[in-house]
């Protein structure tokens, strides 16, 4: 908890919020996305902290993006072989995850600079923080927009059924699911996510 | 910056001149929407005071949220300074009379809002009524819709829909016509919002609140003489009469917007020469929104809102050396120029033969005509037999497409054909499907396409 509200990479860092506004529409996607940032976060930390005594800092940067764009292509590859759907809705933020400033910062800021051990903890903290974040924008964002709940609808072709839930609402804020809404709602989510922090710290 | 630093008027003193200067336009509202509807019978007499009510409840319901906002904070002190009836009187003046209350009242709730989160009174970068407005614009967008704006027993388009509509320039008879001649437009009896439409009265408060030092007029005058001066240029250009002009100056809410909206005392420049700037780039920036949309008013002075910092900056370096001003001038003068270039051109387009769209074969019986043609979609072309009988489409069947599997199934999904007959008197306003945008908008140009050749 203290570290998911301290360590937060789009409430407290305000990192990736390039994909966090751009593929939230949807629940399913929120937190397709999300997993996929950890997918690449995790083996990206692993492997830049198994070379990091091995790279002097100069030429830091270009050997961090091509580890991390391994991964990514990896990752979009088998997407496109299972998850063809998916793969299109999630579109080009996909391969953008390259530059995701989470998956580098961290290669950067963490993994370059402890064990292997310390790296995969650090991966899993950051990126379930981020999952769990666009797993609230996406839901914020596709209940109160589109007024519709999609659990599983484009990676069905993997799990065998649908999982989506229709007019939940009496209402819908069509706001919500334009890119403008993206913006009102991490604001809003920030505004309550930073008072929650402010209460457990003072506590 | 509060206005009792931009300006040496006392607040509420400018507030009760704003109050005076929109008494007659609300009178104006209750005779248009209200005593016009009575005579002809569609409301009863209390129907006749419901412009008051709607306006009431929009101040009221502004005024209670920074109330209970300002005694949650314990500064009720600053409640008394900070007008909190405006920005919900401004709104409900620019919504359409048969918004429903709940509309309003959401509007109302973020216009509030805009407001208190940076600072209160004196300290909101942006126009409050206008933010609830764009709220409701993309929220609520119904409400925008024909019937809305019901002003006689017929409901018709505002003259700004009305010319959206209108391929091409627009001539006289189409623009003006529907309405009456342009006394009508200058006296109010168009269709629209609750307060926009009437330009006299709000050039008697442009008079009125000039002449109390109320509002900066040099942003209303610059402002409206650069929206005609453009609009000049492209009736010129493409050889139509002074109506044009006039026209989209009468039209819409930019007499309204331009003295009440955009003179705003805390959002506006302070600057004598960043006021014209901001006049001139509002203008210019109005224009292109509605050559491309309908209106665009709301738009142009909340992107303006954003950059009035800058403005000042450079009003008042302007102050101590005037040639700082050459380059604003310079690139104010390109874009006016280029500007009325570009929107002439997009409106010398005549409607030409989609190179897409082809019949294949056309078959002709009595009262039935049998189609068969195809129009590239996403994938390939799309072919189609479209059974037209007495004028009206009866049937259309896909006999081959090339789309992709989801996209084409979600089309069928949406009952996508169904929904094209049944709109078929307005085919362009039918919405396409999301997810398979290219393929449902090309089932709807082939239709469109086969009515032409039809017609």
């Amino acid at each position: 908890m203290k570290s998911f509200l301290k360590d937060n990479p789009i409430f407290a860092l305000s990192l990736g919020l390039c994909s966090a506004l751009a593929v939230t529409t949807t629940f399913e996607k929120a937190y397709m996305m999300g997993l996929s940032v950890l997918f690449v976060l995790l083996f990206s930390n692993i492997f830049v902290s198994l070379i990091r005594k091995h790279v002097s800092t100069s030429i830091q940067i270009p050997v961090f993006i091509l580890i991390i764009g391994t991964f990514v292509t990896i990752l979009s590859l088998l997407l496109e072989r299972f998850m063809p759907s998916l793969y299109d809705s999630l579109g080009v933020y996909l391969s953008l995850i390259t530059v995701n400033c989470i998956v580098l910062g961290r290669a950067l800021a963490f993994a370059s600079k402890n064990s292997v051990g310390k790296s995969i903890a650090d991966a899993f903290k950051i990126g379930i923080g981020y999952t769990i974040a666009m797993m609230l924008i996406g839901l914020v964002r596709e209940l109160f927009g589109s007024n519709t709940l999609t659990f599983m609808n484009d990676i069905s072709a993997l799990t065998g059924y649908r999982l989506v839930f229709k007019n939940v609402l009496p209402f819908s804020l069509s706001i919500l699911a334009t890119p403008a809404g993206a913006f009102i709602t991490i604001g809003i989510l920030t505004a309550i996510f930073n008072f929650i922090r402010s209460k457990y710290e003072s506590n | 910056m509060g206005p009792f630093i931009k300006s040496s008027n006392k607040t509420s003193r400018m507030m009760f001149n704003l109050l005076i200067a929109l008494t007659p336009i609300i009178l104006f509202t209750v005779y248009k929407h209200g005593y016009i509807p009575y005579t002809h019978g569609q409301v009863d007499v209390f129907g006749i005071f419901y412009p008051l009510l709607f306006v009431l409840i929009g101040s009221l319901t502004t005024f209670i949220i920074e109330l209970l906002y300002y005694l949650i904070i314990k500064r009720t002190d600053e409640f008394k300074t900070s007008y909190g009836f405006f920005p919900g009187l401004f709104l409900a003046l620019i919504l359409p009379i048969k918004t429903p209350i709940y509309v309003l009242l959401v509007g109302c709730l973020v216009a509030s809002l805009s407001k208190i989160v940076f600072g209160g009174f004196g300290r909101n970068i942006f126009n409050p009524a206008l933010i609830g407005y764009i709220f409701v614009v993309a929220t609520f967008s119904f409400v925008f819709s024909t019937s809305y704006y019901e002003v006689d027993t017929v409901s018709k388009a505002t003259p700004l829909t009305n010319a959206s509509m209108v391929s091409g320039i627009g001539t006289y008879d189409e623009l003006v016509k529907p309405y009456g001649d342009l006394l009508d437009f200058f006296i109010g009896t168009t269709p629209g919002s609750l307060a926009e439409t009437s330009t006299l009265l709000c050039l008697l408060a442009f008079i009125y609140l000039t002449c109390t030092k109320t509002i900066k007029w040099r942003i209303s005058l610059s402002y409206i003489s650069t929206v005609f001066l453009i609009t000049f240029g492209i009736s010129r250009l493409l050889g139509v009469g002074l109506y044009y002009p006039l026209f989209h100056i009468l039209s819409g809410g930019l007499v309204f917007g331009a003295v009440f909206m955009a003179t705003d005392p805390v959002t506006s420049a302070a600057t004598t020469t960043g006021q014209i700037f901001q006049g001139i780039l509002l203008g210019i920036l109005t224009c292109i929104l509605r050559f491309t949309t309908t209106e665009g008013v709301a738009t142009s002075i909340l992107i303006m809102n954003m950059f009035v910092f800058i403005l000042d900056k450079m009003g008042s370096r302007v102050r101590f050396n005037s040639y700082a001003c050459l380059p604003w001038v310079v690139l104010v003068c390109f874009m006016i120029i280029v500007s009325m270039f570009v929107l002439a051109s997009k409106k010398r387009v005549v409607a030409e033969k989609d190179p897409n769209f082809n019949i294949v074969n056309k078959e002709v019986t009595d009262n039935k005509t049998i189609y068969t043609a195809t129009q590239k979609g996403y994938g390939g072309n799309i072919k189609a037999d479209v059974v037209i009988e007495n004028g009206k489409i009866v049937s259309v069947e896909i006999i081959s497409h090339n789309e992709t599997k989801d996209r084409y199934q979600s089309v069928t999904d949406a009952n996508y054909i169904n929904k094209l007959i049944e709109g078929q008197d307005n085919l362009k306003n039918v919405d396409t499907v999301s997810g398979a945008t290219v393929t449902s908008t090309s089932l709807r140009k082939l239709l469109i396409n086969v009515m032409e050749d039809f017609h």
